[in-house]
């Protein structure tokens, strides 16, 4: 079902009106239903791997929590020798447990995702035709939902929280249908629970999350689409054109990127809010970030906490790591004692960050580029305060805030030449592009905006000066107060000028994913 | 508790531990400042802080991680 769709969007109102008319406690149901019913419209196969995968993981958490509950049933009575050995005969055994089923899971999402990525890089090597590719069906959404399933077991072993014993329950929370295509990333403790609540409706809820679901449609529909149209006109054809038109191609992108993924979680987390949930936050003002490290905090949020929980600090906080700490410690300083896990860690991190994304070496290479930025950071912090204290530069000035900003937002859209670009190669040539001179021609603003008519570009102006304005006044804590103060006539008229837009100006390349740049990884 | 607060200052001089009870829900430390915590008390106080020990209760104020170290001192 595309999401970009009047069928969506009258499949949402049917499922809210299904929610709020039975009784609260049988609510769950109605979305368990219309979730696997959403999810059963992209094929039944889809379905099939989702309760399969699922079910590998509830019954993994629930024998991991058995052991549990047995060992805490039973400690009570043992002395403390016989106790450290059955904490450590129930660790071994939760960690059986554990892998079997992360094994599993993983393994299958990475033969299905990694497959042919693998078939051609050892075809590089072969001659003639090498080994034939595969067709297989690539569930939507599993690199979203299998990270979730990951999340919730490990938390289990981890003794975060208890297994769910229902997994009917526990289908709910996996395949809730405004988060199982693109995220976010959700914890069970967080969602699970919220889906165990019984909830009222609000009128003010709907009309709040009406808002939000038009407000991402806005952005999705007529600032990320059309922008597309005019960057892909730029890519075709930029040798005809001096480098600054490049220029700006890759700093809209990532507008783009910023408008169609939280167009995309504006919608998800509207319906959700109709229903009472609450759907964790993915991105926080990211371009208002003052360096690329704090970028990667706020942006895509989730999947930045999920790595740094799961992958991060167990690289980083184990015996290997701290041999490594010591022995930096011993040879180079504390300095290095403090820095090198990290960067050891770093590097699978963002290895892993990259692949995730995409079954491509360019994403890998992104990755990588992000990975060195951080690290020159983190290396060079000390030099640079003492840089910025011999300038007088303070830090709270609105002049160095503004600069870090700006500093931060074009080495983000750099960094995307190699995710941005249909290849490794194609961003190189972009590159060298970029460097070739006439950078520095002046360009009237409407002949940039190459494809698009002027009424276009307008409202694309008018929809990223909103966003930018939307973003500093939740930065400033300001956004519920302005809302809230806002004159009725004022909103209504924003309202209708969002839904007018949509009218006129929508009709990008949609297919069944609703087009969403993030749907596809 | 003396020898944390100097730790926790010597890889964040910008905060002040005596006082700061809201390290993690405030974002005042991110995950490099927690590895690096983790590394020097580990070194220091010769525990083994694990993942499962990184939670906000521990890490939001000094007498937290302090609680946290006294805990797994009295485990050994």
């Amino acid at each position: 079902m595309n999401v970009a769709s009047f069928l969506f969007l009258f499949f949402v109102a049917a499922v809210v009106f299904a929610y709020y008319c039975v009784p609260p406690r049988h609510r769950w149901l109605v979305l368990l239903a219309a979730s696997i019913f959403f999810y059963c419209t992209y094929g039944i196969p889809h379905v099939a791997y989702l309760i399969i995968s699922s079910l590998i993981i509830f019954f993994g958490a629930l024998a991991m929590q058995k052991a549990s509950s047995q060992y805490a049933n039973e400690s009570a009575s043992l002395d403390k020798q016989e106790k450290k050995q059955r904490k450590e005969a129930l660790k071994k055994k939760k960690k059986k447990i554990s892998r079997i089923a992360i094994a599993i899971v993983l393994g299958v999402w990475i033969v299905l995702k990694y497959t042919n990525f693998m078939i051609s890089n050892i075809n590089a090597f072969l001659p003639g035709d090498g080994i034939s590719y595969v067709s297989w069906i690539m569930p939507l959404g599993i690199s979203f939902y299998t990270f979730d399933l990951l999340g919730y077991l490990i938390d289990v072993y981890r003794d975060k929280y208890e297994a769910e014993t229902d997994y009917l329950r526990f289908l709910t929370y996996v395949s809730f249908f405004p988060h199982i295509i693109q995220g976010p990333f959700s914890r069970y403790d967080d969602l699970g629970r919220q889906l165990k609540q019984e909830h009222r409706f609000s009128y003010d809820q709907l009309m709040e999350g009406a808002t939000r679901i038009l407000w991402g449609f806005f952005k999705k529909l007529v600032v990320a689409d059309k922008l597309a149209v005019m960057i892909a006109a730029i890519k075709s054809s930029y040798t005809e054109r001096p480098a600054v038109f490049l220029v700006f191609a890759f700093l809209m992108y990532s507008f783009q990127l910023y408008a169609d993924f939280t167009g995309y979680m504006d919608i998800m987390s509207g319906i959700s809010h109709i229903l009472g949930i609450k759907l964790a936050e993915n991105f926080r003002q990211p371009y208002l970030s003052k360096t690329v490290d704090e970028f990667w905090r706020r942006w895509h949020i989730t999947l930045g906490e999920w790595f740094r929980d799961y992958v991060f600090y167990p690289l980083s906080m184990n015996s290997m790591a701290y041999k490594v700490a010591n022995y930096a410690r011993s040879h180079w300083g504390n300095k290095a004692a403090k820095l090198l896990p990290s960067y050891i860690a770093l590097f699978f991190v963002w290895g892993a960050t990259g692949l995730w994304h995409e079954a491509d070496w360019k994403y890998v290479l992104w990755g990588y580029v992000n990975m060195l930025i951080i690290m020159y950071s983190m290396q060079f912090a000390d030099t640079h305060l003492k840089i910025r204290q011999r300038l007088h530069i303070k830090e709270d000035s609105l002049f160095w805030n503004l600069f870090c900003i700006v500093r931060t937002f074009v080495l983000i859209s750099f960094v995307r030449i190699f995710s941005g670009s249909e290849s490794i190669t194609a961003a190189i040539s972009y590159l060298r592009y970029l460097f070739s001179g006439s950078l520095f021609v002046a360009v009237p603003l409407s002949e940039l905006f190459v494809e698009l008519k002027t009424s276009e570009m307008i409202v694309i102006i008018v929809g990223i000066i909103m966003m930018i304005a939307a973003d500093i006044w939740n930065e400033k804590g300001q956004w519920n107060d302005i809302r809230q103060k806002c004159p009725m006539l004022l909103r209504n008229g924003i309202l209708a000028m969002l839904i007018i837009s949509i009218i006129l100006f929508a009709g990008g390349e949609n297919d069944l994913l609703g087009g969403f740049m993030y749907a596809r990884f | 508790m003396d020898q944390l607060i100097e730790i926790m200052s010597r890889i964040r001089p910008d905060i002040d531990f005596m006082t700061a009870t809201t390290l993690i829900d405030d974002d005042l430390l991110d995950s490099f400042d927690i590895i690096a915590i983790v590394g020097e008390v580990n070194h220091e106080f010769d525990v083994e802080i694990n993942v499962n020990d990184l939670l906000p209760e521990n890490f939001n104020s000094a007498s937290a991680l302090y609680e946290l170290i006294k805990k797994l001192q009295e485990e050994d």
